[in-house]
């Protein structure tokens, strides 16, 4: 069986032919990104994944009734075979004037404007829900400088890319995980000046020291964000990245999780962090990649706890 | 497609995904491009509308004609080893035509109008095994030859003649079709233009200037000549429409004059089916006449 593993560094199209998506940047979003979705969707039934997939999501949503299962499987599935799109189109066209006014509707900027006057930087923080791989992109479209811990094999990925389509690199740092200590790294850029764009999800099971509930479960977490921000002396800003139309995206920036100069208490704002993870993942968990992270054959773990809804 | 063409690349990725994908991105950056060239819009918008005073919706249609025209036998070539572009959306009409002409000559004259999918019918003609050798313009033939060479392992059997400003055409084609080659040859445009004392035909309401070449060439080689269309009948469907013979050798032989006459009504009929899918009003001269 093929792992859907696989489908984090099933780029190679991206690695082998950069110049194909130069030349396809040249084409509006609404020529370019239905072809790339299909092609995304061709890749994974041809590859055998998506077969995979039905049968794996099956089990995940089995405690619900059957027209309700098979439709957030259906979902799940699309979901996890064409995620990469979104990313696609924001690394492509983000950097074109009129990108923001055209597809993305931001809510909650002048808040996010004012605490970068103070701070001049934060922990911003995502589950790894809906079009989240896109986020990095509004973000840099939006002026932000990044560092962004992601797997270590898909950074000369991300990074060939962006040296094809011509962006300023230095605007984003990638973290390779694993690799020495990401929370060290992640503290080094931030006092550089750079904001850290966090999945926490990524580390359930993981990390240990905290459990906390999350999809119906106690569940060990990772308590990097809220090390990172207090230690660093940055607010911590929750944001959620959501699609309800193609080519359209909202980025909402929430009122932040923690600000300097309140208790400075590591494991009420890592609760605080999950907390608000749990209820986005919860409003539809058809979009959160992370159900990948509880199962076997994809991380080779094989006692990982199963969240339940 | 002046930015697809030029990037080589874009083709080699492009055609790893089956026609259904790639089609549709194909005619809409194709769209693209054609938008950004307004004075060219502007032009075929006027040319359209001299041809078809009375008929707006064939004007739209003969617009949308040529620009996507160049897709079709891009579809051909790039597609075919990959995905069996012919045999998944071709259906040939007229396959016992080309059968008997296999069988007893081994090559043919084939003549189509500049009509609605001709640029993919020499593909067709490779397809179906034959050796083709067609004459386009010199630029043309060199970009084509570039992606025949590099997407197509059968590319030694099919041959571009580059025509000279003056001449020489027919006598090249008439000597391939000696040494084994079928030649495929649109005769309501380039072989007449050149020669300024071209007889002048009746054709689709004005006046064509003619060439006896497609009937000299059958006539002195003693092949067949054989009037075929390709009409796109739907989103990636054809149909290649093989007709019977204009000239088959053995029985009377006619004179070169009739037997052009015969070739240019044929031509006619097929495109006064559907005028708005014929390449040839972008050089109907002026006083020419309107379509009918």
């Amino acid at each position: 069986m093929t792992s859907p593993r696989a489908n984090l560094t099933d780029l190679a199209v991206v690695l082998s032919h950069l110049p194909f998506y130069a030349v396809l940047r040249r084409y509006p979003p609404e020529v370019t990104v239905p072809f790339l979705r299909r092609a995304c969707w061709h890749d994974e039934v041809a590859s055998g994944r998506a077969a995979d997939r039905e049968a794996w999501a099956a089990s995940l949503f089995a405690e619900l009734p059957a027209q309700e299962r098979e439709q957030q499987q259906r979902r799940l599935v699309a979901y996890l075979s064409t995620r990469m799109v979104d990313v696609l189109f924001v690394r492509l066209y983000g950097g074109y004037q009129g990108f923001l006014e055209r597809h993305i509707a931001i809510d909650g900027r002048e808040a996010w404007e004012s605490l970068k006057r103070q701070y001049g930087r934060a922990v911003l923080v995502t589950p790894h829900w809906g079009p989240y791989l896109a986020a990095p992109g509004v973000l840099r479209a939006m002026g932000e400088r990044l560092a962004v811990p992601i797997d270590a094999a898909l950074v000369p990925l991300w990074e060939k890319l962006g040296a094809q389509l011509g962006d300023d690199q230095s605007r984003t740092r990638y973290v390779g995980i694993p690799g020495p200590p990401a929370t060290a790294r992640i503290a080094a850029r931030l006092a550089e000046g750079y904001s850290a764009f966090v999945t926490p999800d990524f580390n359930l099971g993981r990390a240990g020291g905290l459990s906390v509930p999350f999809m119906g479960r106690e569940l060990p977490a990772t308590t990097g964000p809220a090390r990172l921000a207090i230690e660093g002396g940055v607010p911590v800003v929750p944001l959620l990245l959501s699609s309800d139309t193609p080519l359209t995206y909202r980025l909402a920036m929430a009122e932040p999780l923690y600000v300097p100069g309140e208790p400075a208490d590591v494991l009420a704002l890592t609760r605080r962090i999950y907390a608000w993870m749990d209820a986005v993942v919860r409003q539809d968990p058809a979009l959160w990649w992370g159900w990948a992270a509880y199962d076997p054959r994809f991380r080779g773990a094989g006692e990982r706890p199963e969240p339940r809804m | 497609m002046s930015t697809l063409a030029s990037q080589p690349d874009f083709f080699a990725v492009i055609r790893q995904y089956p026609p259904e994908l790639a089609w549709p991105l194909l005619m809409d950056a194709n769209r693209y491009d054609w938008q950004q060239s307004p004075e060219e819009a502007q032009q075929l918008a006027a040319l359209a509308a001299q041809h078809f005073p009375a008929d707006v919706a064939a004007r739209s249609r003969w617009v949308q004609y040529l620009q996507s025209r160049m897709l079709d036998p891009i579809m051909f070539l790039l597609w075919q080893e990959p995905w069996q572009f012919f045999e998944q959306h071709v259906t040939v009409a007229g396959q016992a035509v080309l059968d008997r002409v296999r069988r007893e000559y081994g090559r043919m004259v084939a003549v189509s109008p500049h009509w609605d999918a001709y640029l993919a019918l020499p593909g067709c003609l490779l397809q179906d095994g034959w050796r083709v050798n067609c004459q386009t313009e010199p630029q043309v033939a060199e970009w084509w030859g570039h992606l025949l060479r590099q997407y197509l392992s059968r590319h030694l059997n099919l041959e571009f003649v580059p025509m000279a400003q003056q001449g020489g055409v027919v006598d090249r084609l008439a000597a391939a079709v000696a040494a084994g080659w079928t030649v495929y040859i649109t005769p309501d445009y380039n072989l007449g233009q050149s020669a300024p004392e071209a007889p002048m035909v009746p054709f689709v309401g004005g006046q064509l200037p003619a060439t006896t070449g497609p009937a000299r060439i059958a006539l002195e080689g003693q092949v067949p000549l054989i009037g075929m269309t390709l009409q796109r009948t739907g989103p990636l469907a054809y149909t290649w429409d093989v007709a019977e013979p204009l000239y088959w050798p053995g029985g009377d032989t006619p004179a070169v004059w009739d037997l052009t006459e015969q070739v240019y009504r044929y031509l006619e009929r097929q495109v006064a089916s559907d005028p708005a899918r014929w390449w040839g009003w972008v050089h109907r001269r002026e006083g020419e006449g309107p379509a009918s």
